[in-house]
C-alpha cells in the first residue's frame, strides 16, 4: 500500500493542494489507536478486575505501608547464594503502621508464591492473607508472631491482621 | 432516576468521582477504572512487562488507589499519582530476578508483550507503523502511546500524566508523529 493514499503521510506537497498536517496527525493518531486495540487491548480481564476491586475498600483498617522491598532497596544484581537456582531468590518485604512492623520473605515456585511473615510490636490474633477475587485465607500465629501462608497466586496480594487489642491493620497492596 | 448522591460520571471532574467513590458509589469507581486503565495499559506498555505483569502492575495500582482514596489531597492531579504508582511498580516488577537484564537473553521472558512485526496484523503498513512506535524512544513513545489509548484521552490528562503543559502536547505531537513518519518511510518529502 502506498503512503499516497492514506492519508498518513503528512503534509503532500505537489498534490492537489496541502493536506492540513494536523489533520494527518489526527489521522494517524487513529490509525494507530486501531492498530494497537488489534494487537495489545486492554485484557476484558483486567477491567472487570478493577472494577471489581471496588468491594475490597476498606476505610476502617489501619494501612501497614510497604517501606522497604529487596527487590528495589537491594542492589540490581542479587547476589544469589551458593547453589540457588535463578529465579529462587527469597525476596523481603517490611511494612510499617505506627508501632507495629511485619517483615515478609517472599518464596516464588513456579505460578505460585509461599510468604513466611513475622508481625511485631503488636499482638495478633489473627493473620489472613487476601487476594482478588477469592476468599481470605486464614493463617495461624504462633510464638513470636511467626506465621506462614502458601500456595498464593501471583499478583497483589495483601495481609489482614486482626490485633490483639481489637485494631484491624491491613498491608499495602504488593504484586508477587 | 438518579438519586441525589449520584454524579453523572461521563462528564464528571476527577474530585467529584473521588469523592463520590469515597462515599460508596461503585459507578463513580468504574468511571475512574474507565478512564485511566487504557492509559495506565499503554504507559505500562513500554516496560515491555508481559501481558500477566502488566495487568498485575495495573491491577495494584488500581488497588493502591483504593488504599489511598481519602488521602488524595487533590485530585485533580490524579493522573499524575495513577502514573507514578504505576511506573514505580513496573520497575519493582522488571528488576524481579526472574526477568532478563539489560544484555541477558530475552527470549527467556515467558509472555512477552506484543513485539514489533509479529502481530496479527492484515496489512502491511500498519505492522510497520507498530514497529516504528517501538523505536521511536521516549519521550516521544511514551507521548505517542498514551494519545492513542482507548478511550480517547484528552490532552489534559495525557499532560496530567506526564506532568507536561497542556499547551506542549500539540506542538510535541507533531514533532514526535513526523519522527514516526520517518522511521515507517512514510514521509515522502525527506526521501
Amino acid at each position: 500500500m502506498s503512503a499516497g493514499g492514506t492519508g498518513l503521510g503528512g503534509t503532500d506537497r505537489g498534490g492537489a493542494g496541502e493536506v492540513s498536517s494536523e489533520a494527518a496527525d489526527d489521522e494517524l493518531i487513529a490509525r494507530l489507536r486501531r492498530i494497537a486495540g488489534q494487537v495489545d487491548p486492554v485484557p476484558q480481564s483486567l477491567l472487570s478486575a478493577a472494577r471489581a476491586a471496588f468491594a475490597l475498600r476498606d476505610i476502617d483498617a489501619r494501612v501497614a505501608e510497604l517501606v522497604r522491598d529487596s527487590l528495589v532497596d537491594a542492589p540490581a544484581t542479587p547476589v544469589r547464594a551458593a547453589g540457588t537456582a535463578r529465579g529462587e531468590e527469597a525476596r523481603m518485604l517490611s511494612f510499617e503502621a505506627a508501632g507495629t512492623a511485619i517483615e515478609c520473605e517472599v518464596m516464588a515456585r513456579a505460578g505460585e508464591r509461599d510468604i513466611r511473615g513475622q508481625l511485631s510490636g503488636s499482638q495478633a490474633a489473627t493473620v489472613a492473607a487476601e487476594v482478588a477475587g477469592r476468599p481470605p485465607v486464614s493463617v495461624s500465629v504462633g510464638a513470636h508472631g511467626w506465621f506462614t501462608v502458601r500456595g498464593l497466586p501471583p499478583g497483589p496480594f495483601r495481609l489482614r491482621c486482626q490485633l490483639a487489642d481489637g485494631a484491624t491493620l491491613v498491608t499495602s497492596w504488593t504484586s508477587v | 432516576m438518579l438519586g441525589p448522591s449520584c454524579v453523572v460520571v461521563d462528564d464528571a471532574s476527577n474530585s467529584e468521582l473521588v469523592a463520590a467513590a469515597v462515599a460508596g458509589d461503585q459507578k463513580a469507581w468504574d468511571a475512574l477504572v474507565d478512564r485511566y486503565t487504557g492509559l495506565l495499559w499503554n504507559l505500562t506498555r513500554q516496560y515491555r512487562l508481559s501481558t500477566a505483569d502488566a495487568s498485575d502492575v495495573v491491577q495494584t495500582t488500581w488497588l493502591r488507589l483504593l488504599e489511598n482514596l481519602t488521602r488524595i489531597s487533590d485530585p485533580e492531579r490524579l493522573a499524575g499519582w495513577l502514573k507514578t504508582t504505576a511506573s514505580r511498580e513496573s520497575l519493582r516488577v522488571s528488576r524481579r530476578t526472574d526477568y532478563p537484564r539489560p544484555g541477558e537473553d530475552f527470549t527467556s521472558i515467558p509472555d512477552d508483550g506484543p513485539a514489533p512485526g509479529q502481530q496479527l496484523l492484515d496489512d502491511e503498513l500498519g505492522a510497520i507503523l507498530w514497529e516504528a512506535l517501538a523505536q521511536l524512544g521516549d519521550p516521544c513513545e511514551r507521548l505517542i502511546r498514551l494519545l492513542i489509548s482507548d478511550p480517547p484521552p484528552s490532552y489534559a490528562e495525557v499532560a496530567g500524566m506526564l506532568d507536561m503543559k497542556v499547551g506542549s502536547i500539540g506542538p510535541t505531537r507533531q514533532r514526535c508523529l513526523t519522527r514516526l513518519r520517518k522511521l515507517a518511510g512514510l514521509d515522502r518529502s525527506e526521501s
